[in-house]
């Protein structure tokens, strides 16, 4: 079982397969032909065999017969000579008898016994060549015969004695009358040489008497002796039906088909039988002559076909194995390969297919591989967002933190240098206002990359914005030794930005190229560069600076990280520049090598006419005051800060506007309880009732004054935020703010 | 002793004549120069031995001698005889002069039946055992085959010779003719199987002459 198991679990390719199943049946068929052909060989011999016995046995009878006749027509003349007939009617037994011996001498050896009788005296005189005895005991064993003869009959019989045989003829002596003087009777022992002679071609004899060996035509009489005794142990010897069977037998070294027969015609006597051998040895020798040749032409044939079969099999398998290495490669992710060989049948088919396959793999697995690039860099972008949401976020705390006492030291120092003082305070004081300023702007810049609202949008010439920003930059660029190029674009389509942040970034990308040239004490030069792409509006920075080590590439953008000496720089230009071209919808990235300076790519969407985030907001505050147009107003200050409500009612107060303040929400309802206000200016974020509850408040109980609403913030303005003032169409402004602006805002909201 | 007394005779006839001589010699029958056993394989020595008997010429005997051409009458009768012994006639060759008388006794117990059909003198002297011993008397020179009816090897010859002068080799084939008148003669060896050979002697009136035959096939006529 286990070895079946082992030969099916075995891994058998299709050739071996194939080759097996073909040779078997080309070993198979030879052999069956061999065992055919053999067999049938085989029968042919037995049958040749027999009909070679059944005739040799014919021609030996024959043989003897004529024999017998020879001898007869031998002694019938010489029976007929004169001295013969003399002597017989002498009937002197000693001159028959010296008759006789002449007789023998002159015969051949064979012819032993010789015996003439009469009628009357019966026995007169024999001769035998050997034994003076045999001639009276062979005439009694030939009486019928001599008696035949007698009678006129010639007659050849055959005789055996003592373990001889010997052919009988007995022929009447007559006179001159006819009549009969008496019978010559005559035995020639039929012996080896007379077997020599009666031999038919390719046959042996053996004559037998009784199961003794009498004669045979063996050249070593032992072979005989040898294989009558094989014909013994098979026990056919004695057996008269065995007389018509061919046997097989074994002498010396030749293998001889035999028959068994009896001798004698009419008289047979029982005791004698001949052995007729038939040696096929040629034929069996013939036979595996033609067996070896078969074997050597299967042999060959075999071999042939096999290489055949194995070509022709390698030849078909060549596309199974090169679809089978094909299948490997594309297991191991090798999907560039194609299997070359194509034959025009069902492996051909499935070897397309396979191609087909391993395409639409390649194909899948480069799209995979384009959207994992493309989550990947999804993802590094959102990392960025990340971190920059999170610094977003704490810069928004510490703005407005700083905001509310910037507010103070802005509007304090402005109504400061309204009032009169001498010159060496309003110096400093100056100092202060400038540094508030300042203050102020990095809280301003601090914000505005913390903000998370959207930018303001509208249909922007990006030729434009950049030429603004090249005026503003003029002269620091020109001191600083760098020519501008500029390789624009013949036209460009419009984008929607807003344009003050795109400034923002060009400003900042400008400064600190002409901060990374100034150093290098060579001379300056700017490249910028506009085109579109892949309806991708592409401007290019190009500076011939000191560039960036890549080192610092990957975290250029980062918020906070920066090159500069401390002091110089926030580490937040680019971080801002990063978060504002993303809100835009496009990407800046940068590239640069060590001492080949630095390239600064920007892509931005292009516009539409009718992108919705070029609708612009409606509520957008005019910067400018409208002094003066009806002064005298009521007006309520909501803020949890004192000093900016100190601040707030100083200014308006100066304006001539009567202002109350409130330290909180609760406190504005108690006031707004009490009586009318014509504008409230409120802070977004208070403790316990905020803004938006006063401002709700105010909707359900004076909706008029509720429409005369400003909001104060010092914090980022939220979406949320944005949304509520767009939809109720309110004003905000941001701390700190200047005294104009403070101004201008109320002072528009008496013109609703 | 019959032949003895017929040479006696004989002796006595001749020495009755003034003076008498004695030839002797040997008779030795000379096959082909070439070894018959050379002749096997077809190589023949010669064409002219082709159908000659090969025959063991050294030991041939009965070889007859006799004066040839010379007639001398014998008167009185004069006998011997062959006897028939063992189925063969002894002696196979018997030299004897015309007017001898030769007697057949059979030795045998079995019959012999005697004949001659021989030209010179035929008879036929019938189936005998012992019961009587038939004579024949040869009256003519010449060569006188006899046989046995019954037994095909029974065979002699006689020859009867016009003169005396004749001898039978013995068993060292020589010869001896006593009493021969002196003069010139021709001597003739004779055998029945081997060509006669004939030479010239001179006999003298006393003491011997040797005559030497080798007899063979180089006696045979040219073709």
């Amino acid at each position: 079982m286990s070895f079946f198991y082992r030969i099916r679990s075995a891994r058998w390719s299709v050739q071996t397969k194939v080759l097996a199943v073909v040779l078997a049946f080309l070993v198979a068929l030879p052999a069956l032909t061999v065992w055919i052909v053999t067999d049938s060989l085989k029968n042919d011999v037995l049958l040749e065999s027999r009909q070679s016995l059944k005739s040799a046995e014919a021609v030996f009878n024959r043989l003897l017969d004529a024999r017998a006749e020879n001898l007869f027509s031998r002694y019938h003349s010489f029976a007929g000579e004169a001295r013969f007939r003399v002597t017989a009617a002498i009937k002197d037994p000693k001159t028959m008898q010296r008759l006789l011996r002449d007789v023998l001498a002159d015969s051949p050896g064979e012819h032993e016994v010789f015996v003439f009788s009469t009628r009357d005296e019966g026995y007169l005189a024999g001769v035998h060549r050997e034994n003076a005895k045999e001639p009276a005991v062979f005439f009694k064993a030939t009486k019928a015969a001599t008696d035949a003869a007698l009678n006129g009959e010639m007659t050849a019989s055959s005789v055996s004695i003592s373990g001889k045989i010997y052919t009988v003829v007995a022929v009447p002596v007559t006179n001159d009358d006819g009549a009969i003087l008496g019978v010559l009777t005559v035995g020639v022992r039929l012996g080896r040489e007379a077997l020599r002679q009666l031999q038919v071609p390719q046959t042996e004899v053996i004559l037998l008497f009784n199961v003794q060996v009498v004669a045979t035509s063996f050249v070593p009489e032992e072979l005989g002796e040898g294989i009558v005794g094989q014909i013994g142990e098979q026990g056919i010897l004695l057996k008269e039906e065995a007389h018509d069977r061919v046997f097989s037998v074994k002498g010396g070294n030749q293998h001889f088909m035999g028959i068994i027969g009896a001798y004698g015609g009419r008289r047979v006597h029982a005791e004698f039988r001949y052995v007729l051998l038939w040696s096929y040895e040629d034929r069996l020798q013939s036979m595996s002559e033609t067996r070896l040749k078969l074997l050597g032409l299967s042999v060959v044939g075999i071999v042939l076909s096999a290489l055949g079969v194995s070509w022709f099999v390698r030849r078909v398998t060549i596309p199974l194995r090169e679809l089978r290495d094909g299948a490997e490669a594309v297991g191991r992710g090798d999907f560039s390969r194609r299997i070359k060989f194509f034959s025009n049948d069902e492996v051909g088919e499935v070897a397309r297919e396979f191609n087909r396959m391993t395409t639409n793999l390649q194909a899948s697995r480069v799209e995979l591989e384009r959207a994992m690039q493309t989550v990947k860099t999804t993802q590094e972008q959102l990392i960025q967002r990340e971190k920059l949401s999170a610094v977003g976020q704490f810069v928004a705390g510490v703005a407005h933190e700083l905001n509310n006492p910037l507010t103070a030291v802005v509007g304090f120092s402005e109504l400061l240098q309204t009032m009169p003082m001498e010159e060496k305070n309003r110096g400093y004081l100056d100092v202060i206002a400038k540094s508030a300023l300042r203050c102020h702007k990095i809280v301003e810049s601090l914000l505005s990359f913390a903000r998370q609202q959207a930018p303001e949008r509208k249909l922007v010439q990006l030729h434009a914005v950049v030429e603004d920003v090249l005026e503003i930059m003029a002269y620091d660029l020109r001191t600083s030794g760098i020519k501008v190029q500029r390789e624009f674009a013949a036209t460009l389509p419009v984008i929607v930005a807003d344009a003050h942040q795109l400034q923002q970034v060009f400003v900042n990308i400008l400064s600190n190229a002409r901060q990374a040239i100034e150093p290098s004490q060579r001379e300056g030069m700017m490249t910028i560069r506009t085109k579109i792409e892949d309806g991708l509006v592409i401007i290019e920075f190009q500076d011939n600076g000191p560039g960036i080590r890549p080192e610092n590439v990957a975290r250029i953008f980062d918020p906070f990280f920066t090159t500069k000496p401390v002091g110089k720089g926030t580490g937040l230009g680019l971080s801002l520049c990063y978060g504002i071209i993303h809100e835009h919808g496009g990407k800046i990235s940068v590239r640069s090598e060590p001492g080949q300076g630095a390239t600064f790519v920007i892509e931005l969407p292009v516009g539409q006419e009718t992108d919705p985030r070029a609708i612009r907001s409606g509520s957008t505050p005019p910067l400018f005051p409208n002094h003066g147009a009806r002064p005298g107003r009521s007006i309520l200050v909501v803020d949890d800060e004192p000093w900016i409500l100190e601040l707030a009612a100083k200014l308006l107060r100066a304006d001539g506007h009567e202002v109350a303040t409130a330290r909180g929400g609760q406190e504005a309802l108690e006031l707004l309880g009490q009586r009318k206000f014509d504008v409230i200016v409120s802070d977004w974020k208070m403790p316990g009732l905020n803004g938006v509850r006063l401002y709700e408040h105010l909707v359900a109980t004076d909706p008029a004054t509720a429409k005369r609403m400003i909001f104060m913030t010092g914090d980022v303005v939220s979406d949320m935020f944005q949304k509520f003032l767009r939809q109720h169409s309110l004003l905000c402004i941001s701390k700190p703010f200047s005294a104009a602006e403070f101004r201008a805002a109320v002072s528009e909201m008496f013109n609703v | 002793m019959r032949i003895l007394s017929m040479f006696l005779v004989v002796v006595a006839v001749a020495q009755s004549k003034c003076g008498a001589g004695t030839i002797v010699g040997t008779v030795i029958a000379q096959g082909p120069k070439v070894p018959t056993e050379a002749t096997g394989g077809g190589a023949y020595g010669s064409r002219r031995y082709k159908y000659v008997e090969k025959l063991d010429y050294a030991s041939l005997r009965d070889f007859v001698v006799n004066v040839v051409d010379y007639v001398v009458p014998v008167n009185g009768a004069l006998d011997t005889k062959i006897v028939q012994r063992d189925a063969t006639f002894e002696p196979h060759v018997l030299p004897i002069v015309v007017g001898t008388r030769v007697r057949w006794p059979n030795e045998d117990d079995i019959f012999h039946n005697v004949f001659s059909m021989t030209e010179t003198q035929d008879f036929n002297l019938g189936f005998y055992k012992k019961e009587k011993v038939p004579e024949v008397r040869f009256d003519k020179p010449g060569r006188v085959d006899v046989f046995c009816a019954l037994h095909t090897n029974m065979h002699c010859v006689i020859l009867v010779l016009p003169n005396p002068y004749f001898a039978l080799t013995d068993a060292k084939s020589s010869y001896v003719i006593k009493d021969v008148p002196p003069g010139k003669y021709r001597l003739r060896a004779w055998h029945e199987r081997v060509p006669s050979q004939t030479k010239d002697v001179v006999v003298p009136a006393n003491g011997v002459v040797r005559v030497d035959f080798s007899p063979g096939v180089a006696e045979l006529q040219k073709p």
